[in-house]
């Protein structure tokens, strides 16, 4: 049975590549042949799984690349299949007919919402949790009852290492009470601040005793360095240290080892401190992953350098329904030191479903753009009208404020001759709306 | 000037979906009709005199949260059943609704809310109600609502509604009729999450007049309005496929 699984696997595989059909199909046809295919098999001694609301892809594609470089034979779903299905077509794709796994390390993007349904069937070695946070309420509610979802995959694997980030206390409570957990996080840096950059604190309250949580710093949204008086939480000691961060320059140093950011942001550190953290544990040695990670440039388009007639842009791309990632690259505009123009593009919130559902737009801080340099905010899409709404309860001079549905008039907008830089957020749902209009230029971290 | 003394409770406990919006969306709408406005943030209710206010938001909160919150309110019961006789408005949004019951249940477990009205809750931990939202015009608000239903909760034992739901008739107050929330005296309370009173300028109208005593006007060109318009257009079209 686990033979002819795999073959069937294997051929479905071949042919859905030919006819470029998804990543899941094959597993989703064997699961339902054989459920417990995945129990079936046998893996090799590191199985990682990742987790999280935001940057599991970026994660596993940086684990995957510092490994490989390495020296390591990685097996990881690249396609970002997180769900079940995809991971059953990957590890049977890559596996002998006998059910081997052909690999040193197996590395998965695990969906918070699938892990406790992936895990039944298969075991991973360590579990990494890189944060939790409001995303897509439409079907993940919110960090809370994502937090018991994921906990239920936790207890399906009490001889796992969890590898968590200790400046999350969502998070953090994952490890509370338990022995195997090697933590990650950030030192206080010059980006520390007494409040949160957010709109909202997920853990204004105790996660354990509901009682008022102090925080000695944030670094953004509801991460940072915490206590409770009450019953003693507290962000745990991390392993694995992001101890500078310098993003005038471009750097930061992970437990000494300094690595180049590829993009000046903090966006995407705290993953790139957790493939470090990962990458130690499988075995490679510190200097070698911040070499592998140095100016590490991802495959996943997020940051995308773009031209609207004469005039050069940078797309930012965010989540739509996530208003940690919108802050973050509103933040990243906010700090622009010369007069630019910054579009907002909401014309799909999703390319799975639609919905008319719109309240993620009031936990995003467009008030970071106060006292920014703007000197023309176009806001953009279908839901032009309710990004202005939403707008008006800024403080932002609305005079530099243009609303408009249609995406041409936009990128017309943006084509007329100024000297001002020019910035798009949006999503990648949107993301390709924007670039049927443009020119693409070279990516800074994408395609 | 009038002055309107609005109390926001809960701002950080129970605020899940971006529910500020209907404070600081009522907050700008009086004002530009000519209003004074206080907007009063409160997180523990037994420190403040309730009665000094004109205007009660309450929005919603994670299931933990929610308890904690009833908890908080509990020594105010008396007072807060006065104020809805004495028609003091309230606005409560998403599963805020489970405070007002008589208790709320969750894993197997009672707890006492604040009876001011006859119904009880059932508050999952593992199952979701959720789904795009549009209702008729037959409403308080003469009004087709638009929004977004997102709850654990099923209400049992109340009694009419606020409005009746055409999309998403599933996940009305019981789950099973089509019936979102309820009004009594100028307590209003829907399940719809997140800034009700931004995405149906309407409500928001309605709300304003019953807290103010006065009527006032309404501009549906404004960004406000053409939100809701789309979203309303976006919605019927579902609807009708």
């Amino acid at each position: 049975m686990k033979f002819l699984m795999i073959l069937l696997c294997k051929l479905l595989a071949f042919a859905g590549k030919l006819l470029k059909r998804g990543s899941s199909l094959p597993g989703q046809i064997v699961l339902r042949i054989c459920p417990d295919i995945l129990s079936r098999i046998t893996l090799p001694e590191y199985v990682i799984a990742v987790t999280g609301s935001n940057g599991k892809t970026s994660t596993v594609e940086m684990i995957a690349a510092v490994l490989e470089e390495n020296g390591k034979k990685v097996v990881w779903n690249r396609e970002g299949s997180n769900q079940i299905e995809g991971v059953t077509t990957l590890l049977l794709k890559n596996s002998t007919l006998s059910g081997k796994v052909k690999g040193d390390v197996v590395v998965i993007e695990s969906d918070e919402r699938y892990a406790r349904h992936t895990f039944k069937y298969i075991k991973p070695t360590y579990f990494a949790i890189t944060n939790l946070y409001r995303d897509q309420l439409t079907r993940n509610v919110h960090p809370f009852w994502i937090y018991d979802i994921i906990k239920d995959a936790v207890d399906l694997i009490p001889n796992a290492t969890l590898i968590l980030n200790a400046d999350d206390p969502i998070v953090s409570k994952f490890g509370y009470g338990r022995d195997r957990v090697r933590y990650f996080g950030m030192a206080k840096n010059a980006y520390s601040s007494d409040n949160s950059d957010a709109l909202y604190n997920d853990c204004y309250y105790c996660p354990i005793c509901k009682e008022k949580l102090s925080y000695d710093y944030f670094h953004y949204a509801h991460l940072g360095s915490y206590h409770c008086e009450k019953c003693g939480f507290s962000s745990p000691t991390s392993e694995y240290t992001v101890d500078s961060m310098d993003l005038e320059e471009g750097k930061i140093s992970i437990c000494g080892n300094e690595i180049n950011l590829a993009f000046k942001s903090r966006y995407n550190v705290y993953n790139l401190c957790a493939a470090f953290a990962i990458c130690s544990i499988v075995g490679i040695p510190m200097e070698k992953s911040a070499a592998s990670l140095n100016s590490f440039i991802m495959k996943n388009g997020r940051v995308v350098r773009f031209k609207a007639g004469n005039n050069e842009g940078l797309l930012i791309t965010s989540k739509h329904e996530n208003s940690t990632s919108y802050n973050q690259s509103l933040e990243y505009v906010a700090a622009v030191k010369n007069d630019f123009t910054l579009a907002i593009i909401v014309d799909s919130i999703s390319r799975k479903y639609y919905t008319s559902e719109t309240s993620w737009l009031y936990d995003i801080s467009f008030e970071k753009l106060e006292r920014s340099k703007a000197k023309r905010i176009l806001l953009c899409g279908s839901y032009a009208h309710d990004l202005a709404t939403r707008f008006e309860m800024t403080g932002i001079d609305q005079s530099k404020i243009l609303v408009t549905t249609d995406l041409d008039k936009m990128v017309g907008e943006m084509s007329k001759p100024t000297d001002d830089e020019l910035y798009v957020i949006t999503c990648f749902s949107d993301k390709d709306k924007l670039f049927n209009r443009v020119t693409v230029l070279t990516p800074i971290m994408g395609k | 000037m009038k002055e309107i003394k609005i109390l926001h409770l809960f701002p950080k406990l129970l605020s899940l979906y971006g529910e500020y919006g209907n404070v600081k969306i009522t907050e700008k709408y009086l004002k530009e009709n000519g209003y004074s406005v206080s907007v009063t943030e409160c997180e523990f209710p037994e420190e403040i005199d309730l009665t000094e206010f004109d205007f009660f938001y309450i929005g919603s909160g994670t299931e933990a949260n929610m308890i904690e919150a009833s908890k908080r309110l509990l020594p105010k019961k008396e007072c807060i059943k006065e104020l809805v006789e004495n028609k003091k408005c309230f606005l409560v949004t998403g599963n805020a609704i489970a405070l007002f019951g008589k208790t709320v249940s969750m894993n197997g477990k009672d707890y006492a809310m604040l009876s001011t009205f006859d119904y009880s809750t059932g508050m999952y931990t593992d199952k979701r109600f959720s789904g795009d939202i549009l209702t008729n015009d037959k409403n308080i608000f003469a009004s087709k609502l638009v929004g977004y239903v997102n709850t654990s909760c099923v209400y049992y034992g109340i009694e009419g509604g606020l409005c009746e739901l055409l999309l998403g008739s599933d996940l009305g107050n019981d789950k099973r009729s089509a019936l979102d929330g309820f009004t009594v005296n100028n307590f209003f309370a829907t399940q719809l999450i997140g800034p009700f009173a931004v995405k149906n300028p309407q409500a928001m109208k309605k709300i304003c007049e019953v807290i103010t005593g006065d009527t006032l006007p309404l501009d549906m060109t404004s960004h406000q309005g053409l939100a809701y318009k789309r979203a309303l257009t976006a919605l019927e079209e579902r609807l009708t496929k």
